[in-house]
């Protein structure tokens, strides 16, 4: 790209038709989204909660189908794929439903902690910036980018 | 079948199998899923986390002491006293593999002990013992407690 000023977002179709396992590709200065990008979390998160029901390491990247073969095997389950990763969102519907009825928690604490919106970012890639709280967009200046 | 959990209760020392219905593992699979199943169903609305009425699970999941790669781990779940809300924490190590060749897929623990306990499970059989001897130290300096009383 000769652009300097090009900026790149990447999402591949997988994410919009919630493949669990994908990656959101930014550059090292965007602060661009688009489309996609919740359902590929929720699609992330669901598959993350079923495997840390099966309570295995975070961080060893399994091949789904083999890892549903052998809980097929030891468990003596029938289980889908789709059974698997539902168990996964329940998890987490449960969790938030938990929250909202024995914790208090509401819509108001969807949000992230003050320092992350109310801090501007000291370093790149969001450099003297602020996370644009309510929908808006980025605020304060936009720093230089060195390499 | 997994689902045996160990039930402990502190308040009265009575040991119990508490025994997950199978349509509920099947929904919740074991671990941080049946967590939350298991932390729901046993913890009413108001209850805080440091209150008696709180309980604290530790929860492997099908694969724990399978050759499954990674598996020797199990999941701790409760109610925060941080945040008020889930919480939970995994770890490794043999305790896992080991829990579930004593018989059990998991412990849940209740009520408060009146004075320092620590749990001894050994071959399906559990006890209670007094952990005087234990109490104020560090918990890196406590790894290997004493096997008496």
């Amino acid at each position: 790209m000769t652009d300097e000023k090009a900026r790149v977002a990447v999402i591949g179709p997988a994410g919009e038709n919630l493949v669990p396992l994908v990656t959101i590709t930014i550059d090292s200065d965007s602060d661009q989204t688009r489309a996609g990008v919740a359902e590929t979390v929720k699609a992330i998160q669901d598959e993350r909660a079923a495997a840390y029901s099966l309570v295995v390491c975070d961080f060893a990247p399994y091949e789904q189908e083999r890892t549903l073969t052998c809980l097929r095997h030891v468990t003596g389950w029938d289980i889908t794929e789709e059974e698997y990763l539902a168990a996964g969102e329940r998890t987490w519907n449960h969790t938030r439903l938990f929250n909202a009825r024995k914790a208090g928690v509401s819509r108001k604490d969807d949000t992230l902690p003050p320092r992350m919106l109310e801090d501007p970012s000291p370093c790149r890639p969001r450099g003297n910036r602020r996370f644009p709280s309510g929908g808006g967009s980025w605020t304060g200046c936009s720093t230089s980018t060195t390499n | 079948m997994f689902g045996k959990f160990l039930h402990v209760d502190l308040g009265t020392e009575a040991f119990g199998d508490h025994v997950v219905p199978e349509e509920a593992v099947r929904k919740y699979i074991g671990g941080k899923g049946l967590g939350i199943y298991l932390l729901d169903s046993m913890t009413a609305p108001g209850t805080g986390a440091l209150d008696q009425g709180n309980a604290l699970f530790s929860l492997t999941g099908p694969f724990t002491g399978t050759i499954f790669p990674t598996s020797g781990r199990f999941v701790v779940v409760t109610k925060s006293p941080l945040t008020g809300m889930y919480v939970d924490s995994h770890s490794g190590g043999h305790f896992a593999k080991e829990l579930r060749r004593a018989g059990y897929d998991g412990i849940i623990v209740t009520d408060k002990a009146e004075r320092p306990a620590f749990l001894w499970i050994e071959d399906g059989r559990a006890e209670l013992r007094y952990a005087s001897a234990l109490s104020g130290g560090r918990p890196w300096t406590r790894r290997n407690p004493p096997s008496g009383r």
